[in-house]
């Protein structure tokens, strides 16, 4: 009988756990604590509606209902924060930071390739043409913004729960090991950016690329009148294979984004095996640029034996980075398989 | 946060979804803080040993004669709340808990801060005046016990008569007079 009722309320503790948010999951202690004062209260409800120091199954399930469905009884702890529209009041002063950084990050970018790039003689139209690019590049983040911080003060989170710093927290859990909310949002914002700019202004990115690269060469003595020119138009097959590059980029950046969402391991997993897809179409892309040298060399006009290396570079690096992203989600795999539960008597 | 108010049938509105959703908002706004203060005055009570959560909520059930039940599966979060309410700067604790192991069994225990006990000491003031203020319309009569107490005249905050130590409300800093009733109230 008592193997039962520890399996009746442990399946219920259980269940809470899987539905709490993660600013709860993350934090060891706090999850234990809960977990405590649900069990201990399932069994002094029980004794007490059993008269009886060792309730039967039905008393303790009496007390589990009692409590409410393990949803329910979840959702009552994310109940936290003062609302302000549809984002926490707590959330408000990050929430507009971040719109603030990465509008002036945007608008800097986009300004900074239409003074120097594309009218360099004329300061005010390229300032025109900066406002206006950006403008639908910087609502389109805000919308993005604004949807993460609208799930984060749903689900209860306070600034605290959202610092990176909580190391003693990170060593207790190994799942933390592989959910770095701070990086998803960096890599999804930046992937995110840098794909809609590749497809939007694709000529303007390869003359910003042109000039880091003649800046780096000038450095080394090693320029070139040839790496000196500007592009202003592109073939269509490169068109096309930019505009790959930059879906592929924004779908990694949205991925990475919705791995905001949650901690938990099935979840993470999901996510990862869909950037391991895009990871494999980086590869292809890579492989076939290697393929069609020609391609590389309208972007940057250097040797072919140049050329050549850096695009085999290229293949190397999105083979590795193929390779880690298996790597981990292996890892993850074995957290998943092994997860158990704490069980109280 | 309140499930149910034992003696209230609004069964005969329910004609009306627009009273019953009206009636259960209300109800529910109303009992919100009281319910909070009832759940500090009942930790108090059991002063720096502290009580277990089904315990609190025995007591509250009884001792208002049932008129007061909190859902068992808000009660926890509610407790949370009070422990660490706020954030960054704006933090609050007012409680605290510890975990023992009692009948073989591990609880957690919840008792008042030193904070805690100077914000019930205003709140239990403020809503006693409240209820003193509101008598009259609501034609009922309330015993405030005041041979025991002093009210702050400023906040309204609920200061034991004998600890005549004290010279100002420890919530606003307001000199009390302990000689003269009249002047405090």
């Amino acid at each position: 009988m008592k193997t039962e009722t520890d399996k009746l309320v442990n399946n219920y503790v259980k269940e809470v756990k899987k539905h709490l948010p993660d600013w709860i999951k993350n934090n060891a202690e706090k999850l234990e604590d809960i977990m405590l004062e649900i069990n201990s209260h399932i069994w002094d409800s029980a004794q007490e509606i059993a008269n009886s120091e060792d309730p039967e199954p039905k008393f303790v399930q009496e007390a589990i209902n009692r409590l409410g469905s393990p949803k329910e009884m979840a959702r009552s702890y994310k109940k936290r924060g003062t609302p302000k529209y549809f984002i926490s009041e707590e959330l408000w002063s990050i929430y507009s930071n971040v719109n603030w950084i990465v509008g002036i990050i945007v608008f800097l970018v986009i300004a900074t390739v239409q003074v120097v790039v594309i009218e360099p003689n004329n300061l005010v139209q390229a300032l025109i043409n900066g406002i206006t690019l950006s403008f639908p590049t910087i609502m389109t983040f805000l919308m993005v913004i604004t949807w993460i911080f609208v799930g984060l003060s749903h689900e209860g989170y306070y600034p605290e729960d959202l610092d990176p710093d909580k190391k003693a927290d990170k060593e207790k859990d190994p799942k933390s090991k592989f959910y770095k909310p701070e990086e998803f949002l960096f890599s999804g914002l930046v992937g995110a950016l840098f794909g809609l700019l590749i497809i939007i202004i694709p000529i303007d990115m390869i003359n910003l690329f042109r000039i880091i690269v003649n800046f780096i060469l000038d450095l080394l003595g090693r320029n070139t009148v040839a790496m000196r020119s500007e592009v202003v138009g592109l073939s269509v097959e490169l068109q096309i294979w930019l505009t790959i590059i930059g879906i592929l980029a924004i779908l990694s950046g949205i991925i990475n984004l919705a791995k905001i969402g949650t901690s938990e391991p099935g979840y993470q997993f999901k996510m990862n095996i869909l950037l391991i897809f895009t990871g494999i179409a980086d590869f292809v892309v890579a492989a076939y640029i290697l393929a069609n040298i020609h391609l590389l060399a309208e972007v940057i006009p250097l040797s072919d034996t140049v050329l050549f290396l850096l695009a085999l570079l290229g293949v190397i690096g999105s083979l590795i980075d193929l390779a880690t992203k298996v790597y981990k989600n292996t890892q993850l795999y074995g957290i998943m398989e092994d997860e158990s539960f704490p069980v109280y008597s | 946060m309140i499930g149910k108010i034992e003696g209230s049938d609004t069964s005969v509105l329910e004609q009306s979804s627009a009273h019953r959703d009206f009636l259960k908002k209300f109800e529910s706004d109303l009992l919100r803080g009281i319910g909070r203060l009832n759940i500090l005055k009942v930790i108090q009570n059991y002063g720096k040993k502290g009580v277990y959560g089904y315990q609190l909520l025995k007591d509250l059930e009884e001792d208002t004669n049932k008129m007061l039940i909190i859902k068992e599966g808000t009660l926890y979060p509610l407790l949370r709340n009070l422990e660490n309410w706020g954030s960054g700067e704006n933090r609050l604790s007012l409680i605290q808990s510890y975990k023992e192991i009692e009948d073989d069994r591990m609880r957690k225990y919840y008792y008042l801060t030193e904070e805690g006990e100077k914000v019930l000491s205003h709140l239990e003031g403020f809503f006693l005046k409240l209820l003193e203020s509101i008598a009259g319309i609501n034609d009922f009569q309330i015993f405030l016990n005041e041979d025991k107490y002093i009210f702050c005249p400023n906040c309204k905050t609920r200061i034991d008569y004998s600890d005549s130590d004290v010279k100002f409300c420890e919530i606003c800093g307001n000199k009390l007079n302990f000689n003269s009733k009249e002047d405090n109230k």
